[in-house]
């Protein structure tokens, strides 16, 4: 499989992706710099973490407008896989290619922690390798993370089993005190009408080795290459 | 043609932001205040002469980048020049 | 005026009613509506300053002919100015105001003797010939045809229109937890000779009801000495401004 990063200005979670495709999964990886407008070749476009733009206006919502959002926007309608980290799912929702928006955390503060995350459904290019219900450690590092969407979105994401993540305690029991930005329904990750594109607020490609203090991302990324196998 | 535009969070919506200036705001003597709502004000220029085409644009504008429709309103003023 | 100049700015006064000014603008199909703070009521005859009226009409107004606008009824809103005006298209004004009921209040509880509040089956529209110095008098359509203050056709429309905005009010004002109870428009003719809904739609011209409490939310306070004006405007505007 072939990874393409894509690199905002602002981006900055790109080198750790790159790093987490190439080195821990072994996948040939590129850099894609937003102003090019070519996709083609590549089986994944991840949108890393960062602050595109100065996360002027809002987050996310300068980036959209770059060259490289229409090639993403074909890439996903041909049925390529997209993966959007943080800063790369902000871009997402603003993108239309995701529902829903991200805006600021209840609590105002940037948070930088580890989270439990239990599995939400694993009928997904990035979950496949888990079970519903499992329950995963993995950092988030954001101030704008609080997922919102209109009841009738919350409705259509939970019923067409859409929801990939969701913030949880230690035993896996979604709780409002597990919820560290007040995020509609505990939501930490979404998945498009599709399921080739999806959003998440926590960062697999820091836990990648033992030496980043945990491995549990790779499970979400060893997902994408499963069905390639 | 100028224009400012008034973007609000929509009603219902969580504003932390405005949460923390209202605390910051209940620190200073004075009159109490019980809520506020931060927003953001944007001017714009345009060449566009037809002030009915001004505001289509601006609409536009407003729905694909000023706001966020999920959870903004926006409000468009044209300027007197 | 040149096609050039892309700036929209007021040059004179053409008139000066008792709650607008209406300006010329340097763009010769365009006006200037500026909302006053000055109140009238029984015409004329009570007379104050209503604080903050004219900003507040002007953001309930334009917020209404917005969103009017965007779901196909035509007005002759262009765009809000500032605080206080509201450009809009010149149309010369049919002398005629609409009044439509959709619960009994004000002059038809007194003339036909009914209950205020009382829910009417059907809406009602009346007509009024616009004139202060009578008194804005009732009219009928023979009235509007025997003096040509309209054709048949402009008034077969007129009622249409009065009626599709009608439900549109009801809902829109529901929406925002306020029963409409009757109000007042006016329409003009542009040159081009299309008919088109004009003049403002706030609480100066619109009994409105809160749903919940039954608090007078409109002109009515200042008519009857209620108190509180300003901020039954203001609750008005919040609301107006906050709907979906």
């Amino acid at each position: 499989m072939k990874f393409a990063v894509i690199e905002f200005p602002g981006s900055n979670c790109d080198h750790d992706f790159y790093h987490a495709a190439k080195h821990a999964l072994g996948c040939e990886t590129r850099f894609v710099w937003h102003q090019e407008r070519d996709l083609s070749g590549f089986d994944v476009v991840i949108l890393p973490g960062g602050f595109s733009f100065g996360d002027y206006l809002r987050a996310g919502a300068i980036a959209r407008f770059s060259p490289i959002m229409a090639e993403v926007a074909r890439h996903a309608k041909r049925g390529g896989y997209v993966l959007g980290v943080c800063n790369g799912f902000q871009i997402l929702t603003e993108a239309g290619l995701l529902p829903g928006a991200l805006t600021l955390n209840h609590g105002r503060k940037f948070i930088c922690a580890d989270m439990r995350l239990r599995v939400e459904t694993a009928n997904s290019f990035v979950t496949r390798g888990l079970e519903k219900g499992r329950v995963i450690t993995v950092p988030i590092a954001h101030m704008e993370g609080r997922y919102i969407a209109d009841e009738g979105t919350l409705r259509r994401l939970n019923g067409d089993d859409r929801v990939l993540l969701r913030y949880c305690d230690g035993q896996g029991a979604v709780t409002d005190q597990a919820n560290p930005n007040g995020a509609a329904e505990n939501i930490a990750g979404i998945l498009s009408e599709g399921r080739n594109v999806a959003g998440m607020m926590p960062h697999p490609e820091r836990v990648v080795e033992k030496a980043l203090g945990g491995e549990d991302g790779l499970l979400i990324l060893n997902s994408i290459l499963s069905r390639a196998a | 043609m100028k224009a400012h535009v008034i973007v609000t969070l929509k009603p219902g919506i969580l504003d932390p932001q405005g949460e923390a200036v209202r605390q910051a705001l209940a620190t200073l003597d004075g009159v109490e205040v019980e809520r506020v709502r931060v927003g953001k004000y944007i001017e714009v220029e345009l060449g566009e002469a037809d002030p009915s085409g001004a505001m289509t644009a601006l609409r536009a504008m407003c729905d694909k980048l000023l706001a966020n429709p999920v959870m903004e309103d926006y409000r468009i003023e044209l300027v007197e020049g | 005026m040149s096609d050039t100049d892309i700036t929209v700015r007021k040059t004179e006064k053409l008139y000066e009613g008792k709650a607008k000014i209406l300006y010329a603008t340097n763009r010769p199909d365009l006006l200037i509506q500026h909302f006053k703070d000055d109140a009238t009521a029984f015409n004329g005859q009570k007379k104050g300053v209503i604080a903050h009226k004219g900003a507040l009409n002007n953001a309930i107004s334009s917020g209404i002919f917005e969103r009017m606008e965007k779901e196909g009824i035509h007005t002759h809103f262009v765009a809000r100015m500032g605080e206080r005006d509201m450009l809009v298209r010149k149309v010369a004004i049919i002398p005629i105001e609409v009044v439509v009921r959709n619960i009994v209040a004000g002059s038809l509880a007194k003339r036909l003797g009914k209950p205020t509040g009382m829910n009417l089956s059907t809406p009602v529209l009346e007509f009024y010939y616009k004139d202060d110095k009578l008194g804005d008098p009732m009219i009928n359509d023979y009235h509007i045809r025997a003096f040509g203050l309209a054709t048949d056709e402009e008034m077969a429309h007129i009622s249409g229109e009065a009626l599709r905005i009608n439900q549109w009010l009801i809902n829109f004002f529901d929406s925002v937890g306020v029963q409409l109870v009757d109000y007042k428009l006016e329409f003009g003719r542009t040159e081009e000779g299309t008919v088109l809904l004009a003049d403002e739609i706030s609480p100066d011209g619109c009994r409105l009801w809160d749903k919940q409490s039954g608090e007078i939310m409109d002109k009515d306070r200042f008519r009857q000495d209620l108190g509180r004006i300003t901020e039954a405007y203001e609750e008005m505007a919040r609301r107006v401004s906050g709907a979906r």
